[in-house]
């Protein structure tokens, strides 16, 4: 009756970095303690400092490296966070430079420039991002190994994905900030890169 | 305190029969256990299929390997749902459905557990295909998606096989367009109107805020059976776990494995109710008329023997054993607990256990004779579940009757039992007072004719509806997600047969005309084709050129813009030149071609398509038929409807059978009983009729389970009959019975104990006609519309027969 519905849901998760993609086995992994800091710096704590001081918006520049052709792919452009900045209904990401392109990514369904629905793969980064961005930590823990080093004024935290079949996609993710959200460097399993360096817009600070 | 007569026996008494028909059944436990056994090398199978019962020439072939493709009695879905949109309840049911995830795993396969690598199309048939959201692109549209694709987070990664990110939107296409994922799993929107699956540009006014009363999906197939007890427990177990730690969210079950499950609890609580009562029934009635509570399981002795000797025969001459062979026949069976009655009877009443049994034998053959012309008759159907139900039954009663001839006689009967004034006694003293007078066959009379008159009115109803056993609330949901999921039900389809591949997708295609305009008209709700996953082979093609152009033409400006070194065009243009298009064959051979597996027939001489419909009214399946009418190479198949008339043709040809097998058993009668024919075609011909003009009467439908309950009616009727006419009541019967006790001693011993001998057919009688109607008429508060039906003609046709009982004998 609904194998097309097996390879509907399959492929679905057949995506470059689905996060979610292992939630049928997630067994929720311990949290990595903070390695020795006199304040105790964890990820709630860090959940809490980036809902107080994230921004609602900002600049980003993206590097993707393409491990097949050899090549390096820079754009850049200003992304804003949709609704309520403690629980954000989504993320517009507006590309400028080398074209102009706009997404609207929400957790629900995210929306290319012309309103049709994203393929499933640019949908589970999207809700990467705004997971980011929304400093979710306990949610990104059930499918990552999240160990987080230094203090809340300068901080580096690195994800490694729980199960296999994330494996697949992201071989690694590392973020790093201070006051909120500064770089994002994504390790594919098949060697491309995504580095997403983000500045806060003067007006856009709280 | 039976002594058994020391002279010589004859016949049927002597011992060697007696140990003959013991080692015939030793020999058949012998076959039974080679059948159980789960080592043994002639295991065999219990078939639950209803389609088994079926003869092997109503289904082409065709469309025996289209059903076999559909086996999917394991795949099970549920939909978990938000009482309302607010972000509470959302996350109340993300919560619920991520512990049903975790509860179902353990005796579950989820479908989104599979490898991720394996679902991708190889990269050298991608640009064959083109999704049709992207056909209507210009050249600068197409440059501009490139470029997206290279700078959108997540967008697709393989410049050199796929620059114009083909993948994704093929992957859109093919999925549900109110199917997502967000938030690790798949969410499942309500569709404004149930349309067609698969098609992208009707989705945008869902994706917007409304998106948050949609349902989370958990697709799976159960590891072990679905129709395994345990196995349904466990499932059970884990969904109510599930609903009790989240009470407010809503669930929608879809897959045989519930309905089974319900199926069995009914069953079993159905046992325990209707089941206990009536055996507990029964055995109340034969201890108070009996009082011999040791021997009450001597009485299911026969019966036992009986399915004993016919189980391993059937089984070993069929091969596999239908279930309801089982269930149906092993009530056929249990007419032979008249037997037992009836020797019971006599022994207690007429004989005082001293012998003298001559007098019950001609009854009981001939008892047995008509009940196994009876059943005889339906093995002559071509219906081998027929077959084997009416073989089932014969041999059973051949079984039971050996047992009560060979061995029963010999038990001693207790010396209370055959007192003149045990209840035994009494109660068939008391029954043989009734004797109608003349208004009665007055009334009998006008009621026949009345009775007669009415069957005018007959009429069947052989819908398979009738006879689903779930309940109505199991069955809406599984409709409504198979709605959401605009999922073919499988029981209607089109076989589509061309010369070639590409003949085959180019008539695939075509059809899908018809069948949009059959959806317009809202006669057919949705349908899976091969259509709808591969494009013509000429469309492929045309694709591969255009795909080829673009490369060379727009991607040189594409890496420019993007500041990619523009050698990487040539690599990209050898890439394509390798590519070629996805032939039906290679789709469904894929892991990502799963979803096409049921849609297409493997054949060396053809290219056998199928498509499967649902949600199809009845004027869409006559389109359909019609359709298929006109043409040779469509083959259009209505499960349910085929399924109706195979049920309603096993229903006339029984009744026609059983009708001549009625003609003949009274010509067999006539020659025994003469003038007094009618005594022993009374009760069960009458029984028959009354029953048919009551159900006429009330407006139901007769269908084959009335008919195999009538036949039980038949069955017990005739042994009632033949025995009113082997004992008919004496005048002496007739008056006072103090007076027949003074009369006794005037009249001639040979009377007195004919008169006895009518008085213990009667008690037998009425106790296998009271026993039959506890056993079967209670299953007509049944829950399963199989069991009532046959429940309700028993109860009927039982009453009738009883109430036929003393004009028979009189």
């Amino acid at each position: 009756m609904t194998s097309r519905l097996a390879i509907a849901a399959t492929a679905l998760l057949l995506t470059a970095g689905a996060p979610w993609a292992s939630a049928s086995e997630t067994s929720a992994s311990e949290t990595s303690a903070p390695k020795s800091s006199a304040a105790r710096f964890d990820t709630r704590a860090l959940t809490q400092q980036l809902a107080r001081t994230a921004p609602v918006c900002g600049d980003f520049q993206q590097t993707r490296w393409l491990e097949d052709v050899g090549a390096e792919l820079e754009s850049r452009g200003h992304f804003r966070l949709i609704g309520d900045p403690n629980a954000p209904a989504g993320l517009v990401w507006e590309t400028t430079s080398p074209i102009e392109d706009r997404l609207e990514m929400r957790p629900d369904a995210s929306e290319g420039p012309n309103g049709e629905p994203l393929p499933a793969d640019q949908q589970a980064m999207a809700e990467l991002l705004i997971s980011f961005f929304h400093g979710d930590w306990q949610a990104l823990e059930e499918h990552f190994s999240l160990t987080l080093t230094g203090t809340p004024d300068d901080w580096q935290a690195s994800l490694t994905p729980n199960d296999a079949r994330l494996a697949e996609a992201i071989e690694r993710l590392e973020i790093d900030g201070g006051s909120w959200l500064e770089h994002v460097n994504l390790d594919s399993g098949d060697g491309d890169r995504l580095e997403l360096a983000l500045t806060a817009g003067g007006h856009c600070e709280r | 305190m039976t002594s058994p007569s020391r002279e010589p026996r004859k016949g049927l008494d002597r011992a060697v029969w007696r140990w003959l028909w013991a080692a015939a059944l030793l020999l058949c436990t012998l076959l039974l256990a080679a059948k159980i056994v789960p080592q043994s090398p002639w295991r065999g199978a219990i078939d639950t299929r209803i389609t088994a019962m079926l003869p092997e020439q109503e289904r082409s072939p065709l469309a025996a390997r289209a059903e076999s493709l559909d086996d999917t009695a394991n795949r099970l879905v549920i939909l978990v749902g938000s009482r309302d949109a607010s972000a509470a309840a959302r996350k109340q049911r993300d919560a619920a459905a991520q512990a049903l995830r975790q509860a179902l795993a353990p005796i579950a396969r989820l479908d989104d557990g599979k490898s991720l690598e394996s679902l991708r199309l190889p990269a050298e048939v991608q640009p064959a295909l083109i999704a049709p959201s992207l056909a209507g692109l210009s050249d600068d549209d197409w440059q501009a998606r490139a470029l997206r694709q290279l700078i959108q987070p997540g967008g697709q990664r393989d410049l050199i096989r796929d620059p114009f990110g083909l993948a994704g939107a093929w992957q859109s296409w093919l999925t549900p367009a109110n199917l997502s994922l967000s938030g690790g799993q798949l969410l499942l929107r309500t569709p404004a109107s149930a349309g067609s699956a698969s098609n992208e540009q009707d989705s945008d006014e869902q994706n917007s805020e409304e998106g948050g009363s949609g349902y989370r999906l958990i697709s799976a197939t159960l590891t072990g059976s679905a129709y395994a007890m345990s196995d349904q427990q466990a499932l059970e177990q884990a969904v109510n776990g599930v609903t009790a730690d989240y009470p407010d969210i809503r669930l929608l079950r879809s897959g045989l494995v519930f309905h089974a499950s319900n199926g069995a609890q009914q069953a079993k609580q159905e046992m325990s109710t209707i089941g206990l009562g009536s055996l507990f029934g029964v055995l109340l009635l034969l201890w108070a008329v009996f009082r011999t509570p040791r021997r009450l399981p001597l009485l299911l002795v026969p019966v036992a023997t009986g399915v004993l000797f016919a189980l391993p025969l059937t089984w070993w001459a069929f091969g596999s054993l239908h279930v309801l062979t089982l269930a149906f026949g092993a009530s056929l069976i249990g007419i032979s607990i008249d037997y037992v009655l009836h020797l019971e009877c006599m022994r207690r009443l007429a004989t005082h256990g001293r012998g003298g049994l001559a007098a019950l034998w001609p009854g009981l053959t001939l008892g047995l004779c008509s009940s196994l012309a009876a059943y005889l008759a339906i093995t002559l159907t071509p219906m081998p579940g027929l077959r084997q139900m009416g073989m089932f039954a014969a041999l059973g009663l051949i079984g039971a009757w050996l047992s009560v001839r060979l061995w029963l006689p010999q038990l001693p009967l207790p010396a209370q039992a055959t007192r003149v004034d045990s209840p035994a006694a009494r109660a068939a003293g008391c029954l043989a007072r009734a004797i109608p007078g003349k208004r009665s066959w007055q009334a009998l009379g006008l009621l026949l004719v009345a009775a007669l008159a009415s069957l005018y009115g007959l009429r069947s109803d052989d819908r398979l509806t009738q006879l689903n056993p779930s309940p109505a609330s199991l069955i809406n949901e599984q409709r409504e997600v198979q709605r959401l999921l605009a999922e073919p039900d499988g029981l209607r389809y089109l076989i589509v047969q061309a010369e070639t591949d590409a003949a085959l997708l180019t008539r695939l295609h075509a059809l899908e005309g018809t069948f949009q305009q059959l959806n317009a008209r809202q006669q057919l709700g949705h349908w899976a084709s091969l259509a709808q996953q591969l494009p013509t082979l000429e469309q492929q093609q045309a694709n591969l050129g255009a795909m080829r152009e673009r490369t060379r033409t727009l991607l040189p400006q594409v890496l420019s813009t993007a500041g990619l070194p523009p050698e990487l065009v040539t690599r990209a243009e050898q890439a394509i030149a390798d590519a070629h298009p996805l032939r039906p064959a290679d789709w469904v051979a894929l892991p990502a071609g799963e979803m096409g597996q049921r849609l297409w027939l493997d054949s060396r001489s053809a290219a056998i398509g199928i498509v499967r419909f649902g949600d199809v009214t009845a004027h869409g399946s006559a389109a359909l038929a019609r359709l298929a009418a006109d043409d040779d190479s469509l083959e259009y198949v209505d499960q349910v409807a085929r399924l109706s008339t195979t049920l309603g043709r096993i229903r006339s040809e029984m009744a026609w059978l059983v009708g001549g097998a009625v003609v003949l058993i009274s010509l067999l009668l006539a020659l025994r009983y003469r003038r007094s024919t009618w005594r022993a075609l009374l009760p069960p011909l009458g029984g028959l009729v009354l029953t048919l003009s009551a159900l006429t009467l009330a407006g139901v439908g007769l269908n084959l389970f009335h008919l195999l309950g009538l036949l039980l009616v038949l069955g017990i009727g005739l042994d009632a009959g033949i025995f009113c006419a082997e004992h008919p009541a004496r005048s002496a019967d007739k008056g006072n019975p103090t007076r027949s006790a003074n009369e006794k001693a005037e009249q001639g011993k040979a009377q007195t104990s004919a008169s006895r001998a009518s008085q213990a057919s009667l008690l037998a009688i009425s106790l296998s006609c009271a026993s039959s109607l506890l056993a079967f008429g209670l299953l007509s508060f049944s829950q399963t519309p199989a069991l009532a039906a046959l429940g309700l003609a028993c109860l009927l046709g039982l009453s009738a027969t009883w109430c036929l009982v003393p004009f028979a004998r009189s």
